[in-house]
């Protein structure tokens, strides 16, 4: 594999390609074993240095992908049916979303614990493609997961932040840091029953998870 | 004197000590506090810095400009979706490429109320425990540490890692009461003065390229000292008003507090139902801010700040109609 491919399979994991980009990698790690390979040492080299003793490894990466783009090569009828120059086009765009899908649920799924010792290894080849980390292309996952209605909640929380952050005058104030938490993270708005409002939330949860890792 | 008494006597002799070096650390932290208070917003000072929290890393980039008309801020991600800050006498515009949206506020004087003093902050009865010790290098510069730890499960504490030269913020780390970590920052490349580039403060992005939300928070707010007409019965330890705004005018309802112990702070906000975006009620999240919203008698309280869910959850709760206002 070239160097210049190893660099942007590297700049993927980082999040530093635009979607445009990520979604032509999608296909080409569809297409090309080694590739796929590569991506998924990548994987595991990153989930070891970050979480050392984790045996858990990220396979079967290329038969997902190849199995979605089989599925959407099958012959389907639609409307789009006359326009045949649109079907390459279609097809690629729908089987590289499928494969960026299948590259960004990386996060460990709620109540999952992840498996230590020396059973882990020897199930590990018929483990699912599941990654410890959350990758940073979040984007492209929220466009599948959030709704129209979290997105007014966080506009509106947004609002509420920024007049926070002018109005609030306490003695440490630390300046810039007040507004990272808006440029950096996209918005969870995790809407609760208020009767049963929890004394720590989704994130400290996570949190918790993680350092118990 | 057998083993036993022996090591008491060590123990108690080494928590005299400890307990000595932590009363007599308070006042060096305060200085210390201050300096970073006076340097993040008087110097000019630009940089990178990784932003660590829930297991996700991003890089970030500052540029803060301080001259005669005023600061000029720009915060913008390095990497993923584009998502900008822009701070200047104008108020604060925020751009955010992922929901083409930018919300904007102006600038509004933020309170009648003094700033507590950093001595209110100080002591287990006020919330929190300072303390000074250990050096690093961080970006190039010698840097010395300052712990803020909370006394209770009302808030977050901080370690902030402070230029030794100058008291501006190289590293910062949020923990809970329990010390675990829930956000981090550090700076990777840090320049000062005249070495800052002017150029960075310039957005990168149009409003003409996304939708523009409007200006979300009401206009016509006016600062006041008078006691607000929603307020909470009771409020976690220390905290105490300090700001009031509402709109001028009696048509609607629109009322702004800000609640801290000074060193965090809440923001209370009552508005109409329907007179902007409804929230869902129950507990939302912001980054490292905590929000709880519920609906009463028509109206929509959110409570929000950087502090435990359970504090901005029993302030929403505790909100009522003073008795002056019925």
């Amino acid at each position: 594999m070239s160097k210049e491919s190893l660099e942007h399979l590297s700049s993927l994991m980082d999040g530093e390609h635009s979607r445009e980009t990520g979604l032509f990698l999608a296909r080409r790690l569809s297409s090309d074993e080694e590739m796929c390979d590569t991506w998924e040492r990548y994987h595991l080299i990153r989930d070891c240095i970050r979480q050392p003793g984790s045996k858990q490894a990220v396979t079967g990466l290329c038969a997902k992908v190849s199995a979605s783009l089989d599925a959407e090569e099958a012959p389907t009828i639609s409307t789009w049916s006359n326009n045949r120059w649109l079907k390459p086009v279609s097809g690629l765009a729908i089987a590289a979303s499928v494969a960026l899908m299948a590259i960004v649920v990386t996060g460990p799924q709620p109540g999952e614990i992840p498996a230590t010792g020396d059973a882990a290894l020897s199930t590990v080849a018929n483990q699912p493609f599941v990654s410890p980390n959350n990758l940073p292309l979040a984007p492209v996952s929220q466009a599948v997961s959030y709704t129209p209605e979290p997105q007014a909640d966080s506009n509106r929380l947004n609002a509420y932040l920024l007049r926070h952050n002018q109005m609030a005058r306490t003695a440490g104030r630390q300046g810039f840091v007040s507004f990272v938490p808006i440029v950096a993270t996209p918005v969870v708005v995790a809407a609760e029953n208020p009767e049963e409002g929890p004394e720590t939330t989704q994130s400290d949860s996570k949190l918790e998870a993680v350092n118990n890792k | 004197m057998n083993g036993l008494p022996q090591k008491t006597l060590l123990l108690l002799v080494s928590i005299g000590i400890s307990a000595t070096a932590v009363a007599g650390d308070s006042p060096q932290a305060r200085e210390w506090l201050e300096r970073m208070t006076t340097a993040m917003s008087q110097m000019s000072y630009q940089g990178t810095f990784v932003y660590v929290r829930d297991d996700v890393v991003e890089t970030m980039r500052i540029t803060h400009v301080t001259d005669e008309n005023g600061i000029h801020e720009r915060l913008y991600s390095v990497s993923g979706p584009q998502r900008e800050v822009v701070r200047n006498k104008k108020g604060v515009r925020c751009v955010l490429e992922d929901s083409a949206s930018v919300v904007e506020d102006p600038a509004v004087t933020s309170s009648y109320f003094p700033a507590l003093p950093l001595s209110v902050i100080d002591g287990d009865a006020n919330g929190y425990r300072l303390e000074t010790g250990g050096r690093a290098r961080i970006a190039g510069h010698i840097a010395k540490r300052v712990s803020i730890t909370p006394v209770d499960k009302f808030r977050y504490g901080y370690d902030f890692w402070l230029q030794e030269k100058t008291g501006l913020l190289l590293k910062w780390v949020l923990f809970d009461s329990n010390h675990k970590p829930l956000a981090k920052l550090m700076f990777t490349d840090f320049s000062l003065g005249s070495a800052v580039d002017l150029s960075e403060l310039e957005s990168g992005t149009s409003a003409g390229d996304f939708v523009e939300m409007k200006t979300l928070s009401p206009e016509n707010t006016v600062v006041t000292q008078s006691s607000p007409r929603w307020q909470p019965a009771k409020l976690p330890p220390g905290f105490h008003l300090a700001s009031h705004s509402h709109k001028a005018g009696a048509e609607g309802v629109y009322e702004h507090t800000v609640y801290s112990d000074g060193l965090a702070a809440v923001s209370v906000y009552v508005e109409e139902e329907g007179a902007g975006p409804a929230i869902k009620p129950g507990v939302g999240q912001l980054g490292t801010n905590n929000a709880y919203t519920r609906h009463q008698a028509g109206l929509q309280i959110t409570v929000i700040g950087e502090v435990p869910a359970v504090t901005v959850k029993s302030i929403a709760n505790e909100m009522a109609l003073s008795v002056a206002s019925r």
